[in-house]
């Protein structure tokens, strides 16, 4: 047996199965993998992050120029009706939603485990959906 | 406007965009996702009803196979959007993980085991429904989307006239995916790979 034929069957002793660690597609992985969890709670931060920007650069340009007691009471002041009903009627539509949605949720926990048995007593084999008691994500979803 | 006034107005533009962002992003997306698993419950449940009433066995590969695609549907919801279907497409074209395409095989084959014509056209009716909500979750979620079906909406009208409101918006939805390269079968896969 020949030197190349010693060198071919070490290669070919190597187990073909065994995926070589590849840290560049690791870490794009993650990457999509963070961009899709977090891609919505990141959009709405940066957004947050512009608002308290405008504002501080807002403040650094009036810097000197009005009284900080002045500033706080003129935003006050011009809150004009128009605004006030809008976040008022907002707010209260706001409030009625979270709390029909919690009665809802709680709906659901008492009546999904009745549902559950009583098809399992006609499909002992039923599949689930897998959501929660309250019909949300699980955390290990997300 | 002198000083104060134009401040006042900085602070309460940028409070109220913070709010319409919430809203946006967070509330209403929130309401999206409850509707989009309210209504795949209510196919999934006709679908159990429809097994019930002695149609279709509980044991029959069709009725099991629709039953797990809807479950995972329902489970994975919050991840069917534009946005994640883009990421999901981009983590299969740079990365190892790979679709699997088992859904039109093991649909095709489930099907054919259901002797009953009837039956087997009631069943891809229900699989049709199912997929409208989809069509309907992916479409509503994302303007460009959005944009993109009322041009082929406007489009088709002027072709082939109103037919039927269901048909023109399962044909727009459709020929929207098949625009942007969505595969409705690569969802299938996905909500089977999920539920198993």
């Amino acid at each position: 047996m020949g030197k190349k034929d010693k060198d071919k069957n070490k290669e070919g002793a190597k187990p073909t199965s065994l995926k070589i660690f590849n840290y560049r597609r690791y870490m794009l992985q993650r990457s999509f993998w963070l961009a899709g969890k977090h891609g919505r709670n990141l959009i709405f931060t940066a957004g947050v992050c512009y608002c308290v920007w405008i504002i501080a650069d807002a403040l650094k340009a009036f810097a000197g120029k009005t009284s900080s007691a002045h500033m706080a009471f003129s935003v006050l002041a011009d809150v004009r009706f128009v605004y006030t009903v809008s976040m008022a009627v907002g707010a209260a539509g706001a409030g009625m939603y979270l709390r029909e949605r919690n009665l809802h949720r709680k709906t659901r926990e008492r009546l999904a485990g009745r549902i559950t048995d009583l098809e399992k007593t006609i499909d002992p084999s039923r599949t689930s959906s897998q959501l929660t008691s309250l019909g949300l994500t699980r955390q290990e979803d997300e | 406007m002198d000083v104060s006034q134009q401040f006042s107005a900085v602070i309460l533009s940028a409070s109220a965009l913070c709010v319409l962002l919430w809203m946006i992003l967070i509330g209403f997306a929130s309401i999206r996702l409850d509707e989009f698993r309210q209504r795949m419950f209510a196919i999934r449940d006709g679908l159990f009803d429809y097994a019930r009433s002695g149609n279709i066995g509980f044991d029959q590969p069709a009725y099991k196979l629709l039953r797990k695609s809807m479950n995972g549907f329902i489970r994975y919801g919050h991840r069917l959007s534009f946005f994640q279907l883009v990421i999901t497409f981009c983590r299969w074209h740079y990365t190892d993980d790979q679709p699997v395409f088992s859904w039109r095989a093991q649909w095709e084959d489930a099907l054919s085991k259901v002797s009953d014509e009837k039956v087997r056209k009631d069943l891809m009716k229900i699989q049709a429904e199912s997929m409208g909500v989809v069509f309907g979750r992916v479409i509503l979620g994302s303007p460009v989307l959005m944009v993109a079906m009322a041009g082929i909406g406007i489009a088709l009208l002027c072709r082939d006239g109103w037919k039927s409101t269901r048909d023109f918006r399962r044909v727009s939805a459709e020929k929207t995916f098949k625009l942007f390269s969505i595969d409705t079968d690569r969802l299938e896969d996905e909500a089977l790979r999920v539920a198993a």
